[in-house]
């Protein structure tokens, strides 16, 4: 955070954001961001601008692209909606050679991508995605639960600790400022991406990430990421979220792994 | 840990010491139940009894109490196959036994087994077993916890063995968040009073409701194949009646408590218990799937032998 100051980055309210807005209250007095909430937006798709195309996989046609053949049978299903983005500024400032890394990731999108595989999607891809989110929240401890893949993270609200060990969703620890949750997010591993465009991150990923209640149904949410292995300076990233309001809404079971097994495993078959 | 084997093998030694440890306690076969009083727990910002931390669920009690006639489909395969996978420093170590020495976490049937099997349950485990013990055709062969689809001791109902026995319990106003460090399993049970959905689920459909100092989760809705426990004779089935207690014993000691009706399966319900034990440890990630290199091991492994073995095969063209 603190480079992130150096460098002028220190988190302003985005446009759109009311800090007026004073959330309901817990018992114990912090604001109360219980509940499933999910991203309406094309992040997963390109966290940067892009307009609407045929397939994420491509191949040159007679007037542009055209869906490549492990991809065709979608149609319209499989075609990338457009939209504005969530990276604020001027783009992602990869380094050259990761720049290149990106383009290469986005070529082979349908091999590489984690997702593809059901593997965890790690922060802040996760709260993203486009399944709800569940926070349940508590004075010590703050736990997230994701649909996609049933990714968990427990955030800690006490004293900071040390992640041991790299993982997928990494090692949480949260502080309020205000009426902001701040999470800071460390001990990621480099085998996540941010969306299906081949951005990516290595091991020193430091994510911070800041939930500003707005209204009773939506909150902000931004992120700072810092990667000195891949980027030339931190970066942010800003969305609302909002709320499942459904009487019934609950997450439901997306355990993927048995869905990717004949991808992973078909080969191995008895014939 | 992201390492894993063929599980089931390594689980059997466990349990194998679990026995032993339990064996060599001194009888003292009063109903564990007897235990079980009541201390009004510390309450959560919300009011209701806080059982909120981190729970080991490892015991030295065994499921069935030992000696007995308790089936246990992968003993014959360990001894015919004595090939252990993990090491010692792997499996979760038991400090010390209970303090009333329960001899089974089976309290009913009194006679601390498991009920018999339904006939129709009696086909099924038949046709599990040979699954099991054949090279794998397909990933669908294996037992769902080799799959990554559930975990081998997080149930439910929660049936402890082996390693990443741990239970963190979150209590927010309407709802409880059971995390199990097993493969990153959560469950929310919703404590509003809803009624229970429709789906399916791997883990069931929970709701959740306090009973004095209890916590009482009641579950339908599993998945035919379900649950992933590994130490019953056969996965459970669609018909699965759960219901579990959540009860603080004193700061240290949390009581779970299940009961078991899956009348296609079982000839009668049965039930469970053991003692919970807070730890000061925390829980990390277990990223099941994404570490699973057995799987293609098992299926490849499968593959590879039935070129080297089967009638007519040159054995000297293989290069594993």
């Amino acid at each position: 955070m603190l480079m992130a100051a150096v460098l002028g980055l220190a988190v302003v309210p985005a446009a759109g954001q009311t800090p007026a807005y004073r959330a309901p209250r817990t018992p114990y007095g912090k604001p109360n961001l219980n509940g499933i909430w999910e991203a309406i937006n094309t992040a997963n798709w390109d966290i940067q601008a892009h307009a609407a195309r045929p397939a994420l996989m491509t191949l040159a046609g007679p007037a542009g692209p055209i869906p490549a053949p492990p991809v065709l049978a979608f149609g319209a299903a499989g075609a990338v909606p457009g939209g504005l983005g969530v990276v604020e500024g001027s783009g992602i400032p990869y380094q050259p050679w990761a720049l290149a890394k990106k383009k290469e990731n986005a070529e082979h999108w349908l091999s590489a991508d984690p997702e593809i595989k059901c593997y965890l999607p790690g922060v802040p891809r996760a709260t993203y995605m486009p399944f709800p989110f569940q926070i349940v929240q508590t004075p010590k401890v703050i736990l997230m639960t994701y649909e996609f893949a049933g990714a968990t993270r427990t955030v800690n609200m006490g004293k900071p600790t040390v992640a041991q060990t790299d993982s997928w969703m990494g090692w949480s620890n949260g502080r309020w400022e205000g009426d902001t949750l701040v999470v800071d997010v460390t001990g990621q591993n480099d085998k996540t991406w941010f969306d299906r465009a081949g951005d990516f991150h290595s091991e020193a990923l430091h994510v911070v990430e800041r939930y500003t209640p707005r209204s009773a149904d939506t909150m902000m949410y931004e992120v700072t990421i810092e990667d000195s292995k891949v980027f030339t300076r931190p970066w942010k990233m800003s969305m609302p979220l909002y709320r499942r309001v459904e009487k019934n809404a609950q997450l439901v079971e997306f355990n993927c792994v048995e869905f990717v097994e004949e991808l992973l495993y078909g080969q191995f078959r008895k014939k | 840990m992201i390492q894993r084997c063929v599980m089931e093998r390594c689980v059997a030694l466990a349990i194998m010491s679990a026995v032993s440890l339990a064996a060599q306690a001194q009888p003292a076969p009063k109903p564990a139940a007897k235990a079980t009083k009541i201390w009004n727990a510390p309450r959560t910002p919300d009011g209701h009894p806080d059982l909120e931390g981190i729970w080991s669920y490892v015991t030295a009690t065994p499921l069935e109490k030992p000696g007995g006639s308790g089936a246990y489909i992968y003993a014959r395969e360990d001894r015919e196959n004595p090939v252990g996978g993990y090491n010692s420093l792997f499996f979760d170590t038991v400090q010390r036994a209970p303090k009333d020495r329960p001899t089974s976490q089976i309290v009913d049937p009194p006679d601390g087994h498991l009920p018999p099997l339904t006939p129709g349950a009696q086909k099924r485990q038949a046709i599990y077993a040979e699954k099991m013990m054949r090279p794998a055709t397909g990933p669908e062969d294996r037992a769902l916890y080799e799959r990554c689809i559930l975990g081998f001791n997080s149930g439910p109902p929660i049936i402890p063995g082996g390693y990443n026995q741990n239970l963190e319990i979150v209590e927010a106003a309407g709802t409880v968040a059971l995390y199990t460090e097993m493969i990153h399993t959560t469950r929310i049970v919703p404590m509003d009073g809803r009624p229970h959905g429709t789906l399916e689920q791997w883990n069931g459909d929970p709701r959740g409701h306090w009973e004095g100092e209890t916590l009482v989760v009641d579950s339908v809705n599993f998945k035919d194949q379900g649950t992933g426990t590994l130490l019953l004779p056969v996965p459970m089935d669609e018909k699965l009646h759960l219901v579990e207690r959540f009860t603080l014993l004193d700061d240290k000691t949390l009581l779970y408590q299940y009961t078991v009706d899956d009348p296609t399966i079982f000839t009668r319900p049965w039930s469970g218990q053991l003692y919970m034990t807070r730890s000061d440890d925390q829980i990390y990630e277990y990223a099941c799937h994404e570490g699973n290199y057995a799987m293609p091991a098992i299926l490849s492994g499968a593959r590879l032998e039935e070129k080297t073995s089967g009638e007519g095969a040159k054995k000297t063209s293989i290069k594993p």
